[in-house]
């Protein structure tokens, strides 16, 4: 006897379904394209949003998390994005997933309209459509508008792009999209900026697909600062040819709910990807970083490298799933996730996964957790810091350790910035709160 | 001028009661040792004066200069002029020696009412210092400790205390994991440091520190309580007899 188990939709699940019917007239494509809309919005249908059941989302329920959905966004004309993060860098404005602007791009980088590309059959929206590439497949469904950047092969792009994604300030759903493709031999800096939303309860869906061609190489910086409301939900994937390097920094301190994935495909050999990762959590926020690396090739190297600090009755996820394929021999992975709590209700979840079929490589994973030293704290005040300053200085240490890869890089500036004010807002919370 | 008075205090975890009724003064100017036997509660005394939260004081005063000291906090009874050199300085990677060097004397000078030093002073002072100490600029750019030898370490100790000018420097041990060379070097250095309006506290085991800084007053510290003083004298008498002996003596 078969069992038909019907599953009970949540509100938002219900409102995902109605949104989708109600939109995907005007959404842009042709026939297949919708047709592979469809398909994705069947599995939201048959699955629901992700939930606890699901491995991969085990730590990152969203039915439970988001019980109600925002109306979906219409296209605004105006936003200011902020300053860029580099001083010189070329900003391309996405606002809730539409081109609202762009500086002049250098020579050697062209632009092309994510939006014109699907009506013209010029892009088809492929991946799976499986619950745990539930992002993608959100995004797939709805995305409207975005950005293809393409860098022309042998170029050496010295100006970063820096993308902005920037939230309007009322609360609403979105789904943002860029693809960028480094030509061979290329050379990019790409900052994505996730930032807006004010304190509206903002939701999002932003995926960022890279291709690296053959002897390219890529630095990639991407800034999570949503606002304090915002739902952000982020897939970062690059496909890695043959001989070239990329380097990606991210820094998480933004957003209510945030749960951001990285995944980065070895397709060629001789190749490295060097990921580190900086979350600072405070309040209520639920950072989840999810990671896979694939080698699927030999003789490619990768470092990944996670700190976090997590305060209040924040949580913390850190998943990091390294596979080496069989063929993948002399792969050299070596995967570090460092968190600290400072305080009894914090929550850190670590997970990192080896799954190795070949049989000659180098792979180490690692996670702590932990508080900060009372004796390393004690050398400090015995010097007469007082205990904020002595704190600040021994978390900036902590998690600054995260940025070796990026050693004097403008992105180390920023990364070391953004943990000062980070720092400074939140001493200046304790003290709010210890004095009230 | 530093004053204990009748000072007991026990491990906060488990109550074990170390210090039994500590009596000390130490004027201004002068140098007083402290011996004792491992376990005699010396390391504890230094941490107890500095203000270590895994200590609780059930009794008694610590007096600089009429303050007692035992009612601050760490920093503040840093900022009114106590310093520990610390038997084992810590290492703190991603914490630049002199970003420490820095902060540390600029949290001092702002306790004290005074301005920041600016990079330009700060990097003369901390110059001349450390050059006196045979510290290399290039260790002062790698992370605090980190990677130090035992003597840089130690040597590291005395520059933070040449630079934060303490009333009362308390010694722990300084003397231990120190070459003969590196002990000559850190002794100078507290030598150069002794002044009319300045007293130290030194604490070992050997009487070899004390043939280079020379005390003006020695104790024997034992089970929690100071059974002997003497001159410097007494460091020798120790050397030849042994501690059990003189605790026997002074029982």
């Amino acid at each position: 006897m078969n069992a038909d188990l019907k599953r009970i939709r949540t509100e938002a699940e219900t409102d995902l379904l109605e949104a989708f019917a109600n939109a995907e007239d005007q959404l842009p494509g042709r026939a297949e394209t919708h047709a592979a809309r469809r398909a994705r919005m069947a599995l939201f249908e048959r699955e629901g949003l992700p939930h606890r059941r699901i491995e991969q989302w085990k730590y990152t329920d969203l039915r439970t998390l988001v019980r109600q959905l925002a109306p979906l966004a219409a296209q605004t004309a105006n936003a200011s994005a902020p300053a860029p993060a580099v001083e010189g860098a070329v900003q391309i404005v996405l606002v809730d997933g539409f081109i609202m602007h762009h500086d002049a791009v250098p020579a050697g980088v062209e632009l092309r309209s994510l939006r014109t590309a699907l009506e013209e059959g010029a892009v088809e929206l492929e991946g799976p459509s499986t619950a745990d590439r539930a992002i993608d497949a959100l995004n797939s469904a709805f995305v409207a508008d975005g950005v293809i950047v393409s860098i022309a092969p042998g170029a050496s792009i010295s100006t970063p792009l820096e993308i902005v994604f920037l939230k309007s300030p009322s609360a609403s759903m979105s789904h943002s999209r860029a693809h960028i493709i480094v030509g061979e031999g290329a050379q990019a800096t790409i900052i994505e900026r996730h930032v807006g939303g004010a304190g509206e309860a903002v939701q999002s869906t932003i995926v960022t697909r890279y291709a690296v061609a053959e002897g390219a190489s890529l630095d990639v910086l991407r800034v999570q600062d949503d606002g304090a409301e915002a739902v952000h939900l982020g897939e970062t994937a690059i496909d890695i040819a043959g001989d070239t390097a990329v380097r990606l920094m991210h820094l998480g301190t933004g957003a209510k709910i945030a749960r951001v994935e990285t995944r980065a495909t070895f397709r060629g050999e001789g190749s490295r990807f060097d990921v580190c990762g900086v979350t600072m959590a405070a309040r209520r926020q639920h950072l989840d970083h999810t990671l896979y690396v694939d080698h699927l090739v030999p003789g490619c190297e990768s470092t990944e490298t996670f700190r976090s600090v997590i305060d209040d009755a924040a949580k913390g996820i850190f998943q990091g799933k390294i596979v080496v394929a069989q063929d993948a021999q002399k792969t050299d992975a070596q995967m570090a996730s460092d968190a600290l709590l400072l305080s009894e209700t914090a929550d850190m979840v670590a997970k990192p996964e080896l799954e190795i079929f070949a049989d000659d490589v180098s792979c180490a994973h690692g996670a702590t957790c932990g508080e900060l030293d009372d004796d390393l704290m004690f050398y400090l005040l015995a010097r007469g810091i007082p205990h904020p300053q002595a704190r600040k200085l021994l978390l900036h240490a902590f998690l600054s350790e995260a940025l070796e890869t990026f050693d004097s890089h403008a992105f180390e500036d920023v990364a070391l910035a953004a943990i000062e004010a980070w720092l400074t807002d939140h001493a200046n919370a304790d003290e709010a709160a210890s004095a009230s | 001028m530093l004053e204990i008075k009748n000072l007991h205090a026990r491990i906060a975890d488990d109550g074990t009661e170390i210090l039994k009724g500590v009596d000390l003064q130490i004027p201004d100017g002068q140098v007083h040792a402290i011996m004792g036997p491992n376990g005699s509660g010396k390391s504890t005394l230094s941490y107890v004066l500095a203000g270590k939260e895994d200590y609780e004081v059930t009794e008694g005063e610590v007096l600089l200069d009429g303050e007692n000291i035992l009612e601050m906090d760490p920093h503040e009874r840093a900022n009114t002029g106590l310093f520990l050199a610390f038997q084992y300085p810590l290492e703190i990677p991603g914490v630049a020696t002199m970003t420490f060097l820095r902060t540390a004397l600029n949290a001092n000078r702002k306790a004290r009412g005074l301005d920041e030093l600016s990079t330009p002073d700060f990097m003369r002072v901390v110059k001349q210092k450390a050059a006196e100490l045979n510290i290399s600029m290039d260790m002062l750019k790698r992370p605090l400790n980190v990677g130090f030898s035992g003597g840089e370490k130690k040597r590291n100790e005395i520059l933070q205390m040449a630079l934060l000018e303490p009333k009362m420097g308390v010694l722990d041990e300084t003397d231990s994991g120190l070459d003969i060379d590196a002990l000559k070097v850190v002794s100078d250095g507290v030598n150069a440091l002794r002044d009319p309006k300045r007293s130290f506290l030194v604490i070992t085991h050997y009487q070899r520190l004390l043939d280079h800084i020379v005390p003006d007053v020695v104790h024997v510290l034992s089970a929690g309580r100071i059974v002997r003083t003497g001159d410097k004298d007494l460091a020798l008498e120790l050397e030849a007899r042994g501690y059990a002996d003189i605790i026997a003596d002074a029982a």
